[in-house]
Parts: C-alpha cells; sequence; structure tokens
C-alpha cells in the first residue's frame, strides 16, 4: 500500500515536471506580456520610450524569449519552486503562495457547498431516471440537465442575475458585501449574513452547471448495473424490488461514484474562474483570471502548478478508493 | 392481441419513418403492459385459475414473449406449450436464439422490460399452499409469491450472476432471510452453510466469508444452486447450468442437480443446447425452434423414434463414439435460425430442411400426434400425404439402436445413481 503510493507520488512527480515546463513555455510565448500590458498606454502617449520598456523587461525577466532564454527562466524558477518558492506576483505585489491562501478559502466555500448540494440532488434523480426508464421523469430530467450542462457558465450566470437580481431583486448582483451597509464590527451573524445572501446566485450557477453531469452519470451507471445478470438473480431470489434496487443496484454503481466524486474533492480547492469573476467574488478563480490576462507569469505559473498538483491528488484519492470501496480491487503493487 | 408491425414488408432496411412509427406503436403497446403489471392491490381473483391436471407443477399454454424492439417485433416466444409433472425432469432443447432462455425467464416474469412482454398465454403454477395462480397475469407485486420460494431458477453465466460486492454468505442469507421472517441471525447463517454443504462444498465456513471472484466457476454454479435450493423450491429451471463450465465440472455440476432434486423431491425444467445433457437427465424433452415447440414426448420417444427433421438434425450433430470409430466428419445442421423478427407464414425450418416438399412453403404446420403425447410440427406425418410416399427422417443405423445410452454425456467417477439409470430409462 505503501509502496504503491510512493509509486503514484513518483509519478506525480514527472507528470508535474512536464506539466510546469510546458505551462511556462506557453505563457512565455504569449503575445503580450506583463510590461506590455502595464506600459502600452505610456508608451503611446510618448511618456515611456521602447528602451524604457526593454529595461523593465529585464528587470522582470521577460527580455530574452528565445528558446535557451525560456529555459534558462524556467531554470530559475524551478530551482526556487523547489525549496517553496513560487515568487512574486506582478500584479499582486505580493508572494504567490500568500495570494493562494488568501483567497483560496472563499472558492472552497462556494465550491463545497455546490458539491454537498449538487450531489443530495443529482444522485436521487439520476437513480430514478434510471429505474423508470424511458419513462416521462426519464425524459424530463435528461432534457433539462443536458440543458444546465451545455449552458455556458458566464450565460447561465448572466440569466440568473438578470432574473433575480436585476428583476425580481432577491439577490446581491455581485461582490461580496453590500457596499451601503455598514456593519458594527462585533455583528459577526449580520456580516456572515450578509456574505451568504451574496454567495447564494454564484453556488446556484455552480450547482446548476455540475448537477446534470453526475446525474446522467449516475443514471448511465445504474442502468448498467440494473441491466445485469445478477440484478436478475436478485429479483429471481424473491428480494423486494426495493431492496433489489436500494441495496443490490446501487452498491453496485456506489463503486463508479464514489470514487469519482471523491477524485473531485481536491478540485473544490481549484475555484471557478468564470463564475467568480462575473459575480465579482474575491476567490482564487478571478484572482488567476485577472493574472493571466495581465500575463502575470509567477501568478500563472503558480496557480497552474496549484491546479496540477490538486489534480494529481485527486486521481490518487480515486484510485485509493476503489480499493475501499469494491471488494474486487486490492491494492497490492 | 399485439400489433405485428407488417409494415415492414420484406425488405431488411426501415426507413427513418417506419421506424419512428415503429418506436411509437411500440412505447404505446410497452406502456400498457407495464401498466397492468405495475398494479397494485389487485383482486386475486384476477390471476386465480385451475391447473389443467394436478398432477403437474406447471402448465405453459400457448405462451407469446415477444419484444418490442426498434426494428420490429421479435418473437421470440411463439405459442408455446407444455408442462411439467411433478417431480419430473422435463428437458429443452434447441440451438441457440430459439426462445429457450426467454419461455424460462418469462415463467419467473423476469423478461427484460419494458421491451420483453408476455403477450398471450398463461403459465398455471400451484404454489405448495395448494393455490393455482396465472403467472402471465400476475402483477409484478405478486410474483413474489412465486419467485425464489416456489420456483428456483439457475443461470447460465455463474461468473456474473452473482452480485460481485457482497459475501456469499450475505447473499445466501438474504435468500432465506425475507421468507422466514422469523428465524434468527443465526438460524440463517447455519443453513446457508448447511446448504453450501448440501451442494457439495468442502470449506463452507470459509466460502461463506468469500466475495465471488475468489472463487472458480464451478464454487460459483454450485453457490448458485445452494441459493435456488435454499428456500426449498417445488420448482427448478435450470438456464444451460453447464455451458459455461469444463466438461469435467459440467459432469459434476449435473450429478448434483439430479442429486439435489431428489432430496427436495421438486421438479426441474433444464435447459440446453446439448442433446448429450438431456439424454442423461430428463423425463420428457421439448424441442424448440424459432420460438416454437417443433417436437415434444416422453425422453424414449424422442430418442428411440424422433419425428421431425430438425430434432433427428440436432441427434446427428451430436458427438458420439461412432464418429471416432468411423473417423467421419461431424454433421452440423446448415443454414440458421430465422431472425424472429418478419418470421414466414410457412414452416420456420423449411430453408433448412432436407425433407420439405410443397405445402412447407404455404404454411406452418399444425403438431400431429404420436402414441404417448410424442407430438411433431411437421407436415411429413398428415394422413393427407400419405399417399406421397415422402421420405421420413431417420437416424442412421449406428444411432438408432439403445441412441440415448450412446448420447448420455458420460458423468465420470461418483455416479451414485447408476443403477437407477437403467431404471430411469426403461433399460
Ligand atoms: N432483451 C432482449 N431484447 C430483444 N430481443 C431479445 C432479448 N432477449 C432475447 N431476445 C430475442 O429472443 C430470441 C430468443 O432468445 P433466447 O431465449 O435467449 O434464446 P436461447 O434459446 O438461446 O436461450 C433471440 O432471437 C433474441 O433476439
Ligand atoms: S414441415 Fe416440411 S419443412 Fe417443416 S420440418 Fe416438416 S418436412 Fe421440413
Ligand atoms: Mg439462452
Amino acid at each position: 500500500m505503501v509502496k504503491y503510493i510512493l509509486k503514484r507520488l513518483g509519478l506525480a512527480v514527472i507528470i508535474l515536471l512536464g506539466v510546469s515546463l510546458l505551462i511556462y513555455m506557453l505563457t512565455m510565448a504569449m503575445p503580450a506580456d506583463y510590461i506590455d500590458n502595464q506600459t502600452a498606454a505610456a508608451v503611446q502617449s510618448g511618456q515611456m520610450t521602447p528602451e524604457d520598456v526593454l529595461r523593465l523587461k529585464e528587470l522582470y525577466g521577460l527580455a530574452d524569449k528565445s528558446l535557451p532564454g525560456i529555459l534558462k527562466g524556467y531554470a530559475l524558477w524551478f530551482s526556487n519552486a523547489l525549496q517553496g518558492d513560487l515568487g512574486f506576483s506582478f500584479l499582486y505585489g505580493r508572494p504567490v503562495t500568500q495570494v493562494i491562501k488568501e483567497y483560496v478559502w472563499i472558492s472552497f466555500f462556494i465550491s463545497l457547498i455546490a458539491y454537498v448540494i449538487e450531489i443530495i440532488i443529482a444522485i436521487p434523480m439520476g437513480i430514478r431516471a434510471a429505474v423508470n426508464q424511458y419513462s416521462g421523469y426519464d425524459y424530463t430530467v435528461s432534457v433539462f440537465s443536458m440543458m444546465a450542462t451545455a449552458l455556458p457558465s458566464f450565460f447561465l450566470a448572466a440569466l440568473l442575475m438578470n432574473f433575480f437580481s436585476i428583476n425580481l431583486g432577491w439577490f446581491p448582483l455581485q461582490g461580496l458585501t453590500t457596499a451601503t451597509k455598514i456593519f458594527h464590527p462585533s455583528d459577526t451573524w449580520g456580516i456572515l449574513l450578509d456574505k451568504a445572501w451574496h454567495l447564494v446566485l454564484p453556488i446556484v450557477t455552480l450547482t446548476l452547471l455540475s448537477i446534470g453531469g453526475l446525474m446522467r452519470y449516475t443514471r448511465t451507471n445504474m442502468l448498467e448495473v440494473m441491466n445485469s445478470d445478477y440484478i436478475r438473480t436478485a429479483r429471481a431470489k424473491g428480494l423486494p424490488e426495493k431492496t433489489v434496487i436500494n441495496k443490490h443496484a446501487f452498491r453496485n454503481t456506489f463503486i463508479p461514484l464514489v470514487t469519482t466524486l471523491s477524485g473531485l474533492l481536491p478540485g473544490l480547492f481549484s475555484g471557478a474562474m468564470i463564475t467568480e469573476t462575473v459575480f465579482s467574488i474575491p476567490g482564487i478563480g478571478s484572482m488567476a483570471m485577472r493574472a493571466t490576462q495581465q500575463g502575470d507569469i509567477p501568478f500563472v505559473m503558480g496557480y497552474n502548478m496549484y491546479l496540477a498538483i490538486l489534480t494529481v491528488i485527486g486521481y490518487l484519492i480515486s484510485d485509493l478508493m476503489y480499493a475501499v470501496v469494491d471488494p474486487r480491487v486490492q491494492i497490492s503493487k | 392481441m399485439a400489433k405485428d408491425n407488417k409494415n415492414t414488408k420484406n425488405t431488411q432496411y426501415l426507413t427513418i419513418k417506419e421506424e419512428r412509427e415503429i418506436a411509437k406503436s411500440n412505447r404505446k403497446i410497452m406502456k400498457q403492459f407495464e401498466r397492468t403489471k405495475n398494479r397494485k392491490n389487485v383482486d386475486e381473483s384476477e390471476f386465480t385459475t385451475q391447473m389443467h391436471d394436478p398432477r403437474n407443477v406447471i402448465e405453459i399454454d400457448n405462451l407469446h414473449t415477444y419484444f418490442y424492439t426498434d426494428v420490429g417485433t421479435t418473437k421470440a416466444v411463439n405459442g408455446v406449450s407444455f408442462k411439467i409433472p411433478e417431480g419430473k425432469i422435463v428437458g429443452v432443447v434447441g440451438e441457440s436464439g430459439c426462445g429457450k432462455s426467454v419461455t424460462s425467464l418469462s415463467v419467473m416474469q423476469l423478461v427484460q422490460g419494458p421491451v420483453g412482454q408476455i403477450v398471450d398465454g398463461s403459465i398455471r403454477y400451484t404454489t405448495s399452499e395448494g393455490k393455482c395462480y396465472d403467472i402471465a397475469k400476475m402483477p409484478r407485486d405478486e410474483m413474489r409469491r412465486i419467485r425464489g420460494k416456489e420456483i428456483a431458477m439457475i443461470f447460465q453465466e455463474p461468473m456474473t450472476s452473482l452480485n460481485p460486492v457482497f459475501k456469499i454468505g450475505e447473499q445466501l442469507d438474504e435468500a432465506l432471510a425475507i421468507f422466514e421472517p422469523k428465524m434468527s441471525k443465526e438460524e440463517v447463517k447455519a443453513r446457508s452453510i448447511e446448504m453450501l454443504e448440501m451442494v457439495g462444498i468442502a470449506d463452507q465456513k470459509k466460502i461463506y466469508n468469500n466475495y465471488p471472484h475468489e472463487l472458480s466457476g464451478g464454487m460459483r454454479q454450485r453457490v448458485m444452486i445452494a441459493m435456488a435450493l435454499i428456500c426449498n423450491p417445488r420448482l427448478i429451471i435450470a438456464d444451460e447450468p453447464t455451458t459455461a463450465l469444463d466438461v469435467t465440472i459440467q459432469a459434476q455440476i449435473l450429478e448434483l442437480l439430479l442429486e439435489v432434486k431428489n432430496k427436495i423431491n421438486g421438479s426441474i425444467m433444464l435447459i440446453t443446447h446439448d442433446l448429450g445433457v438431456i439424454a442423461g437427465m430428463a423425463d420428457y424433452v421439448v424441442v424448440m425452434y424459432a420460438g416454437k415447440i417443433v417436437e415434444a414426448g416422453d425422453i424414449h420417444d424422442i430418442f428411440k423414434n424422433p419425428k421431425h427433421p430438425y430434432t433427428v438434425g440436432l441427434m446427428r450433430s451430436l458427438p458420439s463414439l461412432s464418429h471416432v470409430a468411423t473417423g467421419s466428419r461431424l454433421y452440423s445442421i446448415p443454414g440458421q435460425v430465422p431472425s424472429p423478427v418478419n418470421l414466414p407464414d410457412n414452416c420456420y425450418f423449411c430453408n433448412r430442411c432436407e425433407y420439405s416438399f410443397d405445402i412447407c412453403m404455404e404454411q406452418y404446420p399444425p403438431d400431429y400426434y404420436f402414441e404417448d403425447n410424442h407430438r411433431a410440427a411437421c407436415f411429413l406425418y398428415d394422413e393427407k400425404y400419405k399417399d406421397l410416399d415422402l421420405v421420413k427422417p431417420e437416424l442412421p443405423r449406428n444411432m438408432a439402436d439403445d441412441s440415448e445410452s450412446k448420447m448420455v454425456r458420460k458423468i465420470p467417477q461418483g455416479r451414485v445413481v447408476l443403477e437407477s439409470e437403467t431404471d430411469r430409462f426403461g433399460g
């Protein structure tokens, strides 16, 4: 078991190495870098000369965009990263790790709640749709979930904002706090409630976006299980249909569900770029969005490495969960 | 009853419009059947009936089971009638795709819905409490009175028929626990272990705590048999119980079936495509072809004096010692079973039959009866065509004398009931 995990971690390091090199090269290859973005206006108005810009670029390590130059830059970044130093964000002017640490929690909170709601709603729906295949319920749920999955997140968010904030005025449009209200610092509940109020629509957006996929995944797996021989055996034994579905069928559908869903857990820390940006939630996702737009290489690198690590951990959890929930799987190597 | 999709004519390919029409009419039909089956609190009189002969355990009468697929209606079982007398083994033979499994699943109401439906006919069964039900008309809820406790089933695929995530013991226990709610957990467990012992599993206590994937195919089939027998059913349906197993294991499992049948004094419906298995086990034989019974009768009549060209073909294609001795090639019936969608109006076997003549192409033959309820659906035996001097199918000389004993899959070592073999088959 320990050996298996070590082996997987070793593999992960190699993957991360490749991924980081790729991302570094891609960000360096972006046509307009951070300095270009920052100085464009000044250059245009003649306040800065191209020589000034070049000097700045050298200062930021962005001047040499030849392959050896990029590789050299990467090597520097890498040796620092090994020591846990992801560098300073150009944009935020602070260490990347510090920015991530500060903004990750709000993202995690939103994602976690959406994840829980998604599970609570989608799994029973998927099971019911599978058990009543071809019924009105099955068709309705499938069409609805497909629609929700197919909508782009910014569009769905805009729809919700338009309807619930602008037309109905039930929820605030954007942000995390009501700017016009002043809370006494000791009014913890008031502040929390106000924040929660702001988070309703983002959470609804995230839930709606993911619910269809999970529902269809549950339905597909359940259908496959329901058609298997051992379900026929369970019925032939004379078990009540409820036991057949809730015990025999669900326990088997449970395996892919648990492994997939547990594999998604680390992803809850990764933030939702688009949704957070649309709702102006100061989460890690919207921070990364801005950094990417501005060509903030240290932050983009740091954030992407962080994502890659989360993904690798997700796979590892998913694999280990197989051994937990499926008696046929034994991790020995 | 069900609307046949005749609009498909003779073409193999359907237009999109035709396909949509089929799907639409299918949905309507399936919904109707499902609704009838799912009704709750149905009055018992609706599915109570009378046996025609009280000595039978089950009487299947004019059974029709169809599948409403997107390419048309598959008449998997198309008017099947036979009965199983108490304490007897009835063998059902036929090539793959002849509707044997669907017949047996119909008896358990386990046909895969909503596509598959029992469309017509009756399945009369008398429970151990003396009540006679028509299974074809039973609502789904009521079927639990029958499944497991009255009729148990053993399936072809032992590898996939046990739930992979539960231990053997758990799967055995729950079968018993539903019918014996008063038994304590320990009693149930004791009985499960006893059953495992009865089916010849030596290390019962260990196997009880094993998962299915830890057992071999033969062991799993033993477990399936134990599970089927645990509630003392009166009828066991064994659908090709040995097809997926090695030859040596096959013999052991068949022997075990015979043994337990005698112990619980039940009846068996033994489905197989292997006449050799039937020869060693059955009292009566039913030969199925394309969803219909083409010949049925006592085991001696079928083996000594087969009437239907299909039955004779099946026997000739059985490997026997004589083939080895003479070095002759193994016979196989040319052609294939016709697709059960769009069956023709003539004898379904006529395109493969060496004996076919004019009338065979025009209509489906009725049943012709011989001595002892031996029947065959073949025009060769119609009095009307007596003058034509038709050649009737016959077994080759070397097979005809004492054919069943030649065909018996020799059950190797340890066959305890050797003497009874002679009296079973009348020596
Ligand atoms: N679930 C199903 N859906 C559609 N057709 C089916 C289904 N099960 C069986 N059939 C059809 O019924 C016919 C009889 O099948 P079956 O009873 O399994 O044959 P066998 O005699 O080999 O047991 C086959 O031609 C098959 O096409
Ligand atoms: S009815 Fe005709 S075609 Fe059919 S089996 Fe008999 S002889 Fe052959
Ligand atoms: Mg079959």
